[in-house]
């Protein structure tokens, strides 16, 4: 069904086979996604009705590929811990730790004190002390910033972080005069200032994706 | 009766015979040249078929030929007029004679057998077969001589001079073998030959071997995989890394094992100011959506700045609906509301319901947005949360059909995407000023400046900011009471001055003692 549909064109001693895109997947992409988009605009009640049911389709279809992820991720550790690959003890680890957990949480249900536990101590942890490991990472790139040629905008820069560092924390309850008014002005007009373009960008290139899907110029549904 | 058989047909002659009666041969009687004295190499065996007695009459042109021969038998001269010793050329010349010279000189078009010899007692030799054994006899002494040097078996030659010279011999090999009378194959053919010994060393000189030996061993240098400098398994960036480790976790912990009085919170943050009075607006059991998408690695942050409002909702008698867009949200959720860090112990299915996960992103979320009970028909319990057995929904969805029915809408998030979707699909309904819910964020401290925006601008999409620690403590000071961010603010003021403090020290260690070393040397140079 995915194969470009080919026609022939001349006679049969000189044909030109001409490959074109199978119509059936931009055709129903451009139609849902008409539909979807009317309804925001037209308060119609089968135009309301009809976008609802899709993205109820799309919520359901969306789990399933997380469950073909999962499955997909379980086979192929699966072969992985089976062969002779040379880091299948971490294939074997994940394996493991699925199984027990699925065990788990499907046995006792997801919001039991044992499910919760298996989360608190061993997933929270972990990923905190990754974040508590880059905060270390962070600080000592802050240091080495000026061991090359600095210019104005890396003086800049390490000068922001040191006060925004500063001002975060009690210091001691000492109070730097102008120094709390600077953090809520950088806060408040570079930062934003900043965030905003990059919003504006953000939206922009949305609609511009939006709009080439519905005319058919992207087609990122799979198709050649 | 002796016969001798022709070299040329094979066929039987009487000995006396100096030619073959079939085919007018040269019959060569090795016995007779080889004992009877009047034939010598001179005369008679330098053209290889026959000689000719000095008695015989020659012809007038081959007494004027022999004139010329024998004046060019004189020593020979080289191009400078130098006589070089006939022995020379005798030496290596077979057959030739000192006295005469080899028939090779001679015109080939004159034959030996014309007017001259035993050929006449025999008859007349036609013209034609005179040139066939002129070319025959040509070709044959051409081919011996050209033959290089080659070794060979000492058996070999003699026996193939043997077939040679007696061509009616019974064939003793080969696919002949047993037949009498065969020509014999040509020599250079019919040799059997054992190939060259050639030597496989290259004739080179002993200066050619040394070069060739030097760029082996720079060839053979360059394959052979050298090994690396060894680096120090303890480098000054290690040094430093773990300089920065070790001092921020020694302030951290002197912090938190020498408490001293606590410092105060912030006096004033218009965001938590904000939502605080949000809350204290809220009726009494409010429905109270919050979506969960946070990853666990920010929990401790997102807790302590959660927990202030959220103990302040549960003051106000507020009831929780509980949804995320991350597979990890239901569990932080739950853990949230089971870990103790709350004032009050909400009970699942009375005072909070967790809607679960909402596979999806955005288009899940504005499918939740727009249809609450249609997405997310049961809990993460498997509980029928809208339509139980008796027909009502359970108490936190009382009164629910439209997301609009929730007072307010607290998001916990520390992604910029997630923010932003959330935002962009609650703002229709947030501006709308027939709606009275409100949105409301507790976020994490990175993400201040992706959201602070939605929060500045009119009509405000997000009407509540609380963000990271320092907004909880905020919010601690505003309901005031042991709040969860007291226990992490000492810590927390001590981790950010000691960071600031290592960043403006190291970067300046960093630009300043290079440049002072550079002065240094630039004024000794100059002295």
């Amino acid at each position: 069904m995915g194969a470009d549909w080919y026609y022939s064109i001349g006679s049969s001693s000189e044909v030109i086979r001409c490959a074109v895109r199978n119509p059936l997947y931009p055709a129903i992409a451009i139609g849902v996604g008409i539909v979807v988009l009317l309804g925001y605009f037209l308060q119609i009640e089968l135009l309301v009705n009809v976008r609802i049911i899709f993205l109820e389709w799309a919520t359901i279809l969306i789990g399933v590929a997380l469950l073909i992820g999962v499955i997909n991720l379980f086979i192929v550790h699966l072969n992985k811990a089976i062969s002779d690959h040379p880091s299948r003890y971490n294939s074997i680890a994940l394996l493991v730790g699925l199984i027990l957990t699925l065990l788990v949480v499907g046995w006792f249900k997801p919001t039991h004190a044992v499910s919760v536990w298996i989360f608190k101590y061993i997933q929270i942890p972990i990923e905190s002390s990754l974040v508590a490991l880059l905060s270390i990472v962070l600080i000592y790139s802050g240091v080495r910033l000026l061991r090359r040629k600095p210019n104005l905008l890396t003086i800049i820069f390490l000068a922001t972080a040191v006060v925004i560092l500063l001002v975060s924390g009690p210091l001691f309850g000492i109070e730097i005069p102008g120094l709390a008014a600077l953090r809520i002005w950088i806060g408040k007009v570079p930062a934003v200032a900043g965030a905003r373009g990059i919003l504006l960008g953000i939206s922009l290139g949305i609609i511009a994706a939006g709009l080439r899907i519905l005319m058919g110029a992207d087609r990122p549904y799979g198709e050649n | 009766m002796d016969e001798i058989n022709c070299p040329l047909c094979g066929k039987p002659n009487p000995v006396e015979n100096k030619y073959c009666e079939y085919c007018l041969g040269y019959l060569e009687n090795e016995e007779s040249s080889i004992k009877d004295p009047e034939f010598s190499d001179s005369d008679e065996n330098q053209d290889g078929l026959g000689g000719h007695s000095s008695e015989v009459e020659k012809p007038e042109w081959l007494s004027s030929q022999e004139g010329s021969i024998s004046s060019e038998s004189e020593p020979a001269q080289d191009d400078l007029g130098l006589a070089l010793p006939a022995a020379d050329t005798s030496d290596w010349m077979p057959g030739s004679s000192k006295e005469e010279p080899s028939m090779q000189d001679e015109d080939p078009a004159v034959s030996p057998f014309v007017g001259g010899g035993e050929g006449t007692e025999s008859g007349e030799i036609p013209s034609w077969l005179n040139d066939a054994l002129v070319e025959e006899s040509s070709s044959e002494g051409d081919d011996i001589e050209d033959t290089p040097e080659i070794p060979r078996e000492q058996d070999q030659p003699d026996e193939q001079e043997k077939i040679q010279k007696t061509p009616g011999s019974l064939e003793s090999a080969g696919p002949l073998a047993g037949l009498t009378g065969l020509l014999s194959a040509e020599p250079g053919v019919a040799r059997i030959r054992k190939p060259g010994a050639y030597s496989t060393k290259v004739r080179i000189s002993e200066n050619q071997q040394e070069h060739v030996e030097l760029l082996q061993g720079l060839l053979e240098d360059e394959g052979q995989p050298k090994p690396l400098p060894r680096k120090s398994p303890i480098s000054q960036q290690h040094i430093l890394r773990w300089g920065i480790a070790i001092v921020l976790l020694l302030a951290i912990f002197w912090s938190i094992l020498l408490p001293n009085e606590q410092s105060a919170f912030p006096v004033y943050d218009e965001g938590s100011a904000e939502l605080n009075r949000l809350v204290n607006q809220l009726p009494e059991e409010a429905k109270i959506l919050v979506g969960f998408d946070y990853e666990p690695g920010l929990v401790d942050e997102l807790d302590s700045a959660a927990a202030p409002v959220f103990n302040h909702l549960m003051n106000q008698g507020a009831v929780f609906t509980l949804i995320s867009t991350s597979p990890n949200g239901p569990v932080l959720a739950e853990r949230f509301f089971q870990a103790g860090k709350l004032e009050y112990e909400y009970i699942s299915g009375l005072e909070y319901i967790n809607l679960g996960y909402i596979p999806g992103g955005a288009a899940g979320l504005i499918s939740f947005i727009e249809n609450p009970s249609g997405t997310t028909p049961y809990s993460i319990d498997g509980v029928a949360v809208w339509e139980t057995e008796t027909g009502e929904p359970i108490p936190p969805v009382i009164g629910i059909e439209l997301i609009s029915d929730y007072e307010m809408i607290v998001l916990l998030v520390d992604d910029p995407d997630l923010a932003r979707i959330w935002i962009e699909q609650l703002s229709p309904i947030i501006t709308n000023p027939q709606t009275l819910t409100s949105l409301v964020l507790i976020t994490s401290a990175q993400l201040e400046p992706v959201v602070r925006p939605y929060y500045e601008s009119l009509p405000q999409p997000v009407n509540g900011l609380v963000v990271g620690l320092r907004g909880g403590a905020s919010y601690s000071r505003l309901i005031g009471g042991d709040q969860l961010p007291g226990k992490f603010w000492d810590a927390f003021g001590m981790g950010t001055f000691v960071a600031a403090l290592l960043i403006l020290v190291g970067g300046l260690g960093y630009y300043v003692v290079p440049e002072l070393s550079r002065t240094v040397r630039g004024e000794e140079k100059v002295d």
